[in-house]
């Protein structure tokens, strides 16, 4: 057993521990010494698909690019959204999603000293955020979510997911993705237990009216009837007061 | 060269042989001047590719040669070492021969040197790829050795009869080199593996898992110590996995090229843990589990790498990933009586 110290670097993560906060990040060498710095991760109106008919790239090349990159967001909650778009192609990559590859790396580039910031001595308590990108996937039109928490001022947990079943209304899109934020904070709720924090009624942050309602009246109609009974565990939790919306 | 790469040695070019028709040439590996006809030439090139040499002088290296040929010559003509003798034993009390000729099959250390010759005599620069190779590099031998000093410490195994009923795993040496921030080669480490891929499930382990920490437990963690404003510290492990006691019966070969000479029929039985082995990490998290239990830790509820520890108000949360472990308190004085029981 040896003693190795202040805690600062750990599974690749550069840790910085100083009085007024913590401060994590990542540096990583991608061979793109030369190439010009992009100011954001990916163009706002771009769409990827399939794209049969395009240049086949090296599967292997790329596989290890999306492989770093989404290691890499351990520390970069900014590039999760465009790193899990391009990991939807790594099976049959073509030159076209290698550009976008690339642009991310660029723009890391332009920003390799970013991290996270936990500042101290906020009051710990716990937001939960989700919105939903309603069919943004032009192959399948499933919708992707994407939720983040917060405890006091620090980012802790993030993630970005193409939902698992095509959703017809945005409400039952952002219903899902409630669910899957629901879970998570459960999951934080019962970790900050063991952290002699005890928490209730966590704010659950959601921007689509009638998703809030669903949760709070089970309306049976004509456009709700088919929602996932799964999906009606974030109801569940709402009424017995783990989380709030 | 291609496949003979791992093993030529790395030499310089000094003459021609007066004897024969050959190179004469100064070899780094034994550092003593031999004579070869197989001599491959790599341009003046090479001293830049090599990482070691980079931060050297041509001119360094030049008199360092000339020092060692000088050596070479006197060592060579049987005529002057007499000489040499008859003017030591005159000189005063106190100097040895040793201290005025050195070792000989040493070379000549100067100042200037002693960092080249303590990087290329004492870390091997090839990666061997079988322990028949590595037989044949000292430095090798010195890993494989260290590696089998560490198993004798921790009592890892012990010797008995072959017995046809006991199914037996292959052992397996693996070689690689640490580098360090620049690529430089800083240690050879030679690590005995166990063939865990030959093992099956129901007949040689149960149950196999490793505790892996979730990334936003450790970020929760991290986020947490900031907000109350308390350190964090880690630290790792040696020999992980050699520290877990293993419940199952499991018998493993002598290691290759270091098969006891008395028994080389022998195989070894195994009372800890070996790293390839399928059970090896999870008898390590049983192992360090039970060890944090009997310390007045609990374990999270959820999270079964997190362990806590409550005192009155204070709190001393562990933070375990496979060997590496985190951990801080809100009070000083704990985290420096977990680092002494640790």
């Amino acid at each position: 057993m040896s003693m190795m110290g202040e805690l600062t670097f750990f599974l690749g993560l550069q840790i910085k521990q100083m009085e007024n906060g913590t401060f994590i990040s990542q540096s990583k060498k991608f061979g793109m010494d030369t190439a010009k710095e992009a100011s954001t991760p990916i163009g706002t109106s771009c769409y990827l698909d399939k794209d049969e008919s395009g240049i086949e790239v090296n599967q292997t090349v790329f596989r290890g690019m999306i492989g770093s990159l989404l290691y890499l967001t351990a520390s970069r909650p900014d590039i999760i959204q465009s790193v899990c778009v391009c990991a939807r192609f790594q099976a049959n990559p073509k030159e076209s999603h290698l550009t976008v590859v690339k642009r991310i790396l660029k723009y890391l580039k332009g920003t390799a000293c970013f991290g996270l910031w936990y500042p101290s001595g906020a009051y710990p308590n716990l937001i939960g955020y989700s919105d939903v990108d309603y069919g943004g996937c032009k192959i399948d039109r499933k919708s992707t979510s994407g939720t983040c928490h917060l405890l006091g001022s620090s980012l802790v947990s993030w993630h970005s997911k193409k939902q698992a079943c095509v959703a017809l209304s945005t409400t039952e899109a952002e219903y899902i993705a409630a669910g899957n934020c629901c879970a998570q904070i459960l999951w934080m709720k019962q970790q900050l237990e063991d952290y002699n924090i005890f928490l209730n009624h966590i704010p659950l942050k959601c921007d689509n009216t009638s998703a809030i309602n669903l949760t709070k009246n089970p309306i049976m109609h004509s456009r709700t009837k088919h929602i996932e009974i799964r999906h009606y565990f974030l109801r569940d939790h709402i009424n017995k007061g783990n989380c709030e919306i | 060269m291609g496949k003979f790469d791992s093993k030529a040695d790395e030499a310089i070019f000094l003459g021609y042989s007066l004897t024969s028709k050959a190179y004469r040439i100064f070899n780094r590996r034994t550092l003593n001047v031999e004579e070869f006809v197989h001599v491959v030439f790599y341009e003046i090139l090479d001293l830049e590719e090599n990482p070691l040499e980079s931060n050297k002088t041509n001119a360094s290296d030049e008199e360092y040669f000339k020092e060692a040929l000088d050596e070479m010559y006197l060592n060579e003509n049987p005529l002057t070492e007499p000489k040499d003798l008859a003017k030591s034993w005159k000189s005063p009390r106190g100097l040895s021969v040793e201290n005025v000729i050195g070792d000989i099959s040493k070379g000549v250390v100067t100042r200037n040197m002693s960092n080249f010759c303590m990087t290329v005599a004492f870390v091997s620069q090839i990666e061997p790829k079988s322990v028949e190779e590595a037989h044949q590099d000292d430095q090798w031998c010195i890993a494989m050795q260290e590696e089998l000093n560490q198993f004798e410490r921790n009592e890892v195994w012990e010797l008995i009869p072959r017995d046809d009923s006991h199914q037996v795993i292959g052992t397996k040496w693996v070689f690689r080199n640490k580098l360090d921030e620049d690529g430089n080669i800083t240690k050879n480490k030679a690590r005995l593996v166990a063939k865990g891929y030959r093992q099956e499930e129901g007949i040689d382990y149960d149950e196999t898992y490793a505790l892996v920490a979730r990334l936003e437990a450790i970020r929760l963690l991290l986020a947490y110590a900031s907000l109350m404003n308390f350190k964090l510290y880690q630290m790792d492990v040696k020999s992980t996995f050699l520290n877990g006691f293993i419940k199952e019966n499991v018998y493993v070969e002598q290691p290759p090229g270091f098969e006891d000479y008395k028994f080389p029929n022998h195989i070894y039985k195994l009372k800890k843990a070996l790293y390839g082995l399928k059970q090896a990490p999870r008898s390590w998290y049983e192992q360090l589990s039970t060890f944090l239990l009997e310390n007045d830790f609990e374990r999270g509820k959820i999270d079964l790498t997190l362990f806590i520890k409550r005192v009155n108000e204070h709190i001393l949360l562990v933070q375990i990933y496979v060997d590496d472990i985190i951990f801080g308190s809100t009070d000083n004085s704990l985290c420096k009586g977990f680092a002494s029981i640790m």
